[in-house]
C-alpha cells in the first residue's frame, strides 16, 4: 500500500515534469511571451497596448477597441512565428475628429520600424515592406501563410456621402530581428 | 658366437614385435632406442606389416566435405543434397508480395471561406500495390456547414445521401498502381459562422481494410474587415 502511494506520488511528479522535459511551454509562460505592446517610432507611437479583437456574432467586435489601443484580430496569427501572419487593427480617427493610434499609418515608408513587445521583455522588430488598399469585403487578403509577416490595418478613404470609410489600408512589415529577454541572475557573495 | 646370434635374433624379434604393435596402434614405428647402433637398417621386415595401410580407409572419408549433414557411412553422397536442398525449396515457393494500404488524400481549395462560397474538395485514391485490391468504396460525410452540389468521378457507382450529407463511390476493383481522382463541389451554407472551422475527412474501405484520409480544414471568416474609423 505504501509502495503504491509512493508510485502514485512519483507518477504525479513525473507528469509535472513532463511538459518541461518534452519542450512544451506551460500556457502561462506562453501568454507572458505574447506581444502586448506596440511601438512605431515614425508615428510617435510608444508602448501602445495590444488587445485581442474577438469575433462576435460573425464579425470582429471593433466596438471593443479603445481609442488608445490596437487590437489583434482573432482567427489571424496569435503570435510571431505562427502559421498565419498577425493582423493588428487600430483606429485612424475617432469621434470629434480626434486622431486614432493608426492615424498616419499610410505615411510609413519601406524600412520603417515596427516593434512588438511581450510582457516578459521579448521583442520583435519588423520593417515595413509595403502597403495596400483593400475593400472592406477583402477579408481573405489578410490571411497570409507567413508567420514572419505583420499586417497593420486601419480605415482609409473617407466618403462624405456614406459617412464612412470606403477602404482599408493594410501595411505589411516583416520580422527583421528578435530579441529574447535578458536573464536576471541573482548573485550572492562567494563567501556564503 | 651362437649365443650372440641368438641374442641378436631375440633383439630383432622383440623390436619387430614392438614395431608391429606400434603400427597396429596407428603410429609410425619409431626407431627403437634399444637397438644398437649400426643395426637399424637390417630389420627391413618392418615395412611388411601392412596393417598400418589397411587402417588408412578410416582417414579417407574426408569429413570436411560432409557439412554437418549425416557424417555416416556414405560421405560422398551427402554433401550435394545438403548444399542444394534449401535453394531448390525456396525457388519453387511463389513469393508473396508485401501489400500496402491504399492511399487516400483529401485537399480543399479554400483555407478561409465565408457563407455562400463554393468549395472544392479533391480526393485522390491510389493503390500502390503490384496487385489489385477489391471492393474499394470511398465515402465522405460532409460537414453540416456545407451543402453538396455536384461530383466528378472517373468511374464507379456514385450516390449521395442528403439525409446524412454523405456521398459514396463504389469503385470495385482497383488495378495495380491505379489512381482515381474525385472532385466534390459544395457550398458553404448559412449555418457556418465565423470563427467556425469546417473539417472534413474521407475514408476508403477495401479488401485491405479501412483507410482514413487526412482532415481538411477551412476557417470560416467574417464577411467584412473591421471598421476602424469614426467621426
Amino acid at each position: 500500500m505504501k509502495g503504491r502511494r509512493l508510485n502514485a506520488g512519483v507518477c504525479i511528479a513525473l507528469l509535472a515534469l513532463m511538459p518541461a522535459a518534452a519542450g512544451f511551454t506551460p500556457l502561462s509562460a506562453r501568454e507572458s511571451a505574447d506581444a502586448v505592446r506596440l511601438d512605431i517610432p515614425a508615428l510617435g507611437l510608444s508602448s501602445v497596448p495590444l488587445t485581442r479583437l474577438p469575433v462576435v456574432n460573425g464579425a470582429w467586435d471593433e466596438a471593443r477597441l479603445g481609442a488608445h489601443e490596437v487590437g489583434l484580430l482573432e482567427t489571424t496569427g496569435r503570435r510571431p512565428g505562427d502559421d498565419l501572419a498577425m493582423v493588428i487593427a487600430g483606429h485612424v480617427t475617432l469621434e470629434g475628429d480626434q486622431r486614432g493610434p493608426f492615424y498616419g499609418l499610410g505615411s510609413l515608408r519601406p524600412g520603417a520600424l515596427v516593434v512588438l513587445r511581450a510582457r516578459d521583455g521579448h521583442e520583435w522588430r519588423y520593417r515595413v515592406t509595403g502597403q495596400f488598399l483593400l475593400r472592406p469585403g477583402d477579408v481573405k487578403s489578410i490571411y497570409r501563410r507567413d508567420g514572419r509577416a505583420l499586417l497593420l490595418l486601419t480605415c482609409a478613404g473617407w466618403d462624405e456621402d456614406t459617412w464612412s470609410y470606403r477602404y482599408r489600408l493594410l501595411v505589411e512589415a516583416r520580422l527583421d530581428h528578435e530579441a529574447a529577454p535578458a536573464r536576471q541572475i541573482a548573485r550572492r557573495p562567494l563567501s556564503q | 658366437m651362437s649365443k650372440f646370434k641368438s641374442a641378436l635374433v631375440l633383439v630383432v624379434t622383440l623390436s619387430l614385435a614392438a614395431a608391429v604393435m606400434m603400427a597396429l596402434a596407428g603410429q609410425p614405428a619409431p626407431v627403437s632406442p634399444a637397438m644398437p647402433a649400426g643395426f637399424t637398417e637390417t630389420p627391413t621386415p618392418t615395412d611388411t606389416p601392412t596393417p598400418t595401410e589397411t587402417a588408412t580407409p578410416t582417414d579417407t572419408p574426408t569429413p570436411t566435405e560432409t557439412p554437418t549433414q549425416t557424417p555416416g557411412p556414405t560421405p560422398t553422397d551427402t554433401p550435394t543434397p545438403a548444399s542444394t536442398g534449401a535453394p531448390t525449396a525456396a525457388a519453387t515457393a511463389t513469393p508473396q508480395p508485401i501489400l500496402l494500404d491504399p492511399y487516400i488524400i483529401k485537399q480543399v481549395n479554400l483555407e478561409q471561406a465565408q457563407p455562400g462560397d463554393i468549395i472544392l474538395f479533391t480526393i485522390e485514391i491510389i493503390n500502390p500495390n503490384p496487385v489489385a485490391i477489391s471492393q474499394a468504396i470511398v465515402s465522405d460525410a460532409l460537414s453540416p456547414l456545407v451543402d453538396y452540389l455536384s461530383a466528378s468521378v472517373p468511374r464507379g457507382t456514385f450516390s449521395f445521401d442528403p439525409a446524412a450529407n454523405t456521398w459514396t463511390l463504389a469503385l470495385g476493383d482497383m488495378g495495380p498502381g491505379e489512381r482515381v481522382a474525385i472532385q466534390i463541389t459544395a457550398r458553404v451554407n448559412d449555418r457556418a459562422r465565423p470563427p467556425d472551422t469546417l473539417l472534413n475527412t474521407a475514408s476508403l474501405t477495401s479488401s485491405r481494410g479501412v483507410t482514413q484520409s487526412n482532415t481538411t480544414r477551412t476557417l470560416i471568416v467574417p464577411g467584412q474587415l473591421p471598421g476602424t474609423g469614426r467621426r
